[in-house]
C-alpha cells in the first residue's frame, strides 16, 4: 500500500510499468507468427496509454505480457522497478493480485454470482483480510465509481453488455490499483455507454493510476495522453 | 475457508444436473463392474491349472459311460439310484477306507440341493470324502460321525447334529486353510467356506441324494500316488462293472494326461478371465476420467476468473478433489460395498473378504488416485501464467 501511495503522489513522472524490446512468436501452421518484434513501451502513474492497431496485431498478447499472464520471448519488463519477466509465477500471481487491475473484453466474471459478489472477489484472497463492514464499503464504493446504476443484488448473468463491463471495472478497481489494463474496454458497446467508460477510465487516470488501454475506438484513443500503434509487429510512439 | 465453502456449493450447482448424471452413472458401472470382477475373479481362481505340475506324485481317475450317457439323452438320469452302490464306485470307497492318499472333494451343493437334505436356500462350501486325507490329517479323529467345520443351518425338525441322513460334529470353528489339488487338478483352497469332512463309510449313505452318476462322480476323485497305482485300481473297478454287466469302464490319468481339448478351452477362458476384471475395472477409470473431465469444462471459466483475482492453487486444488471425491470415489466405494453385500451370500461368494477387507480403501485411493492426478494437473496448468485472451476462458 505505501509503494502504491508513493507512486500514485508522485504523479505522472513515475514510470509504473515498462516494457523493452519485447518479442513474441505463436506457431502457426509449420512455421513461427511474429506478433511482437523489438516492442518497448511505458506506462506512467496517472496518465492513459493507448495501444491502436487492427483486430489480431498482437494488442491483447502485449497486453498480457504486461500484465504478467504471459511471458515473453526476449526482453524485458519491469513493474515498479523489479523484473517480472521471469521468476515464480506464484510471485507473479500476488504482486498481480494486489497491485494491477485486469478488465478484459471478456469481462471474466463470474456469471451466477451478484454484482456485490463479483467485485468483492479480489478482496477475498491474499493479507491482510478486511474487516467485513469495511469490506462492503470498499466494494461500495468501487461500485459507485463505476457509475453502475443497477442493484448489487442483482446476478451478473442478468446484466447486459455495457454494465457487465462496468462491474469488470469496478471490481479491477477495488484494490486501489497502481495499474490498470483495460483491453477494448467499449468494443460491442453503444456510442453513449462507450463514451461513460471512457470518463470513468479518465477519472482513474486522475486519481493517480496508471492506464494501460488497447484498443481500436477513436474516442478511447482520443482521451489517451499517449498513444501506440501497431504497424506489424512493431510498434510506435504516436505524438 | 468459508469462502471456498461457498464457492465449492457453486461449484456443485453449476453442473448439478451432470454431477448427478456422473455419480449415478459411476454407481451403477462400480456396481456392474463388481459384480463381473467378483465372478471374473472366480473364475480365474477356479480355472487356473497350474503351469508347473505339483511336487507331489499325483493321478486322476475318469470313466466311459455308455449306459448313463443314453440314460442322459432320454432325461432319465434322475432314475440312477445309490450311485456310490455301484460295483466300481464301491471298489473305489473301499479302496478308500485303506488308502488315505485317495479321496474325493465334491461342492456342498452336491449333497444339499437335494431338497430332502434342505428345503432351505443352498448353502455353499465342500464335501470331502476319505480316510483323513493329507491336507486333513490334523483333524480331529472321530468315528462315525462327520466333521463339520464353519457354517452350516440345522435342518428345520431334525436334530442340530445332523445333515440329511448324516451324523456330524460341528466344530465351531473355520475350517482349516488347506491347499488340495482337486479332481479336475486344479489347486484349490479351503477355509473359506463350510467344510463336512465324512468317512467312506459315512459316504455311502449320501448315494441316493447325489445327482450326478458315477462317471460324473469321477471328476472329484483326486490320488496323491503314481498313475500306474491308481491304474491297478481303476482296472479293478471295470472288471467289477463288467461282472455286474455294466458296460462302465475307469481308468487313471496323471497330471499330465488331464490338459485335453476340454482344459485347453478352460486355459483359454482363464486367461479370458484374466483380462476381463482388468478391463472392466479399467473401464472405471476411464469413465470416472472422461466424467471429471466433463465437470472440469463446465467449471474452468469460474476457477479462471477465481485464480485472475488471486485465488490460490491449493484452495482450488482441494475444491477439485473434493469434488472427485464426492462425485465418482464415493459412488463407486458405496456401489462396491452395496455389491457385495448382496452377493456375500452367493455361489460362488466374491473371492475377497466381506466388503473388501483391507483391499477396499487401497482400491478406493487408487481409483482417486488416478482420476485425482489428471485433476490436478489441470488445475495446475490453470494457475500457470496463461492467456486469457478473446474466447479463451
Amino acid at each position: 500500500m505505501s509503494e502504491m501511495s508513493i507512486q500514485k503522489d508522485a504523479g505522472a513522472t513515475v514510470v509504473v510499468a515498462r516494457g523493452d524490446y519485447l518479442e513474441k512468436c505463436y506457431p502457426d501452421g509449420e512455421g513461427t507468427r511474429v506478433v511482437l518484434d523489438g516492442v518497448s513501451l511505458e506506462t506512467r502513474a496517472a496518465s492513459i496509454v493507448g495501444v491502436k492497431g487492427p483486430s489480431g496485431c498482437g494488442k491483447t498478447t502485449l497486453l498480457e505480457i504486461m500484465a504478467g499472464l504471459v511471458r515473453p520471448d526476449a526482453g524485458v519488463v519491469m513493474f515498479d522497478g523489479v523484473r517480472w519477466d521471469y521468476g515464480k509465477y506464484q510471485s507473479i500471481a500476488r504482486t498481480r493480485r494486489d497491485r494491477i487491475g485486469l478488465v478484459f473484453q471478456e469481462h471474466h466474471l463470474l456469471l451466477d454470482e451478484s454484482i456485490f459478489d463479483n467485485v468483492a472477489l479480489p478482496l477475498r484472497f491474499g493479507r491482510p483480510r478486511s474487516h467485513r463492514q469495511e469490506r462492503r464499503e470498499t466494494v461500495e464504493n468501487a461500485i459507485s465509481r463505476a457509475a453502475l446504476e443497477v442493484h448489487p443484488k442483482r446476478r451478473v448473468r442478468t446484466l447486459s453488455g455495457g454494465e457487465r463491463q462496468r462491474v469488470a471495472i469496478a471490481r479491477a478497481l477495488v484494490k486501489d490499483p497502481c495499474l490498470l489494463i483495460t483491453d477494448e474496454p467499449t468494443a460491442a458497446l453503444d456510442a453513449e455507454t462507450g463514451q461513460r467508460i471512457v470518463s470513468l477510465l479518465r477519472e482513474v487516470a486522475a486519481g493517480g493510476t496508471a492506464v494501460l488501454v488497447a484498443t481500436h475506438d477513436p474516442a478511447v484513443a482520443g482521451a489517451c495522453d499517449t498513444v501506440y500503434v501497431f504497424h506489424g509487429p512493431h510498434l510506435e510512439k504516436m505524438a | 475457508m468459508l469462502f471456498h465453502v461457498k464457492r465449492f456449493y457453486a461449484d456443485m450447482r453449476g453442473v448439478r444436473l451432470w454431477l448427478l448424471t456422473v455419480v449415478v452413472s459411476t454407481f451403477a458401472i462400480s456396481g456392474v463392474t463388481t459384480y463381473m470382477v467378483s465372478f471374473g475373479l472366480d473364475g480365474l481362481y477356479r480355472g487356473t491349472l497350474s503351469p508347473a505340475p505339483p511336487r507331489e506324485p499325483l493321478s486322476f481317475l475318469r470313466a466311459l459311460d455308455p449306459d448313463s450317457d443314453i440314460l442322459a439323452d432320454v432325461e432319465s438320469i434322475d432314475d440312477l439310484q445309490d450311485q456310490l452302490k455301484t460295483p466300481g464306485m464301491a471298489l473305489l470307497l473301499k479302496q478308500m477306507t485303506t488308502d488315505d492318499r485317495l479321496f474325493m472333494v465334491m461342492p456342498l451343493s452336491v449333497v444339499t440341493s437335494d431338497p430332502r437334505i434342505f428345503p432351505e436356500p443352498t448353502p455353499t462350501g465342500e464335501v470331502v470324502v476319505g480316510t483323513r486325507p493329507p491336507f486333513l490329517r490334523d483333524a480331529p479323529e472321530v468315528s462315525n460321525r462327520g466333521l463339520l467345520w464353519g457354517e452350516l443351518p440345522a435342518v428345520p425338525g431334525i436334530d442340530d447334529r445332523s445333515v440329511g441322513p448324516l451324523e456330524v460334529r460341528r466344530l465351531d470353528q473355520e475350517p482349516p486353510p488347506r491347499s488340495y489339488v482337486a479332481g479336475n487338478g486344479f489347486r484349490s483352497e479351503t477355509g473359506r467356506e463350510a467344510l463336512l469332512s465324512l468317512t467312506p463309510e459315512q459316504a455311502v449313505g449320501l448315494g441316493s441324494y447325489l445327482p450326478y452318476s458315477p462317471a460324473e462322480l469321477m471328476q472329484y476323485v483326486t490320488c496323491y500316488c503314481d498313475v500306474d497305482e491308481l491304474a491297478a485300481l481303476a482296472a479293478d473297478m471295470s472288471e467289477a462293472e463288467l461282472e455286474a454287466g455294466s458296460n462302465r469302464v475307469f481308468y487313471a490319468i496323471g497330471y499330465d494326461g488331464l490338459i485335453g481339448p476340454s482344459e485347453r478351452s478352460l486355459s483359454v477362458t482363464a486367461t479370458l478371465l484374466a483380462v476381463f476384471p482388468a478391463a472392466t475395472g479399467l473401464s472405471v477409470v476411464v469413465f470416472a476420467a472422461m466424467a471429471t473431465l466433463l465437470l472440469w469444462r463446465r467449471r474452468e471459466p469460474d476457477y479462471a476468473v477465481e485464480r485472475l483475482c488471486g485465488a490460490g492453487e491449493v484452495a482450488l486444488q482441494i475444491r477439485q478433489q473434493v469434488l472427485v471425491l464426492l462425485a465418482i470415489t464415493a459412488p463407486a466405494v458405496a456401489a462396491f460395498c452395496v455389491v457385495d453385500v448382496l452377493i456375500q451370500g452367493s455361489e460362488p461368494p466374491p473371492p475377497w473378504p466381506p466388503l473388501g477387507g483391507p483391499l477396499a480403501p487401497l482400491l478406493a485411493l487408487a481409483l482417486h488416485a488416478l482420476v485425482g492426478v489428471g485433476v490436478a494437473r489441470r488445475v495446475h496448468v490453470l494457475c500457470r501464467p496463461r492467456s486469457l485472451g478473446v474466447g479463451h476462458v
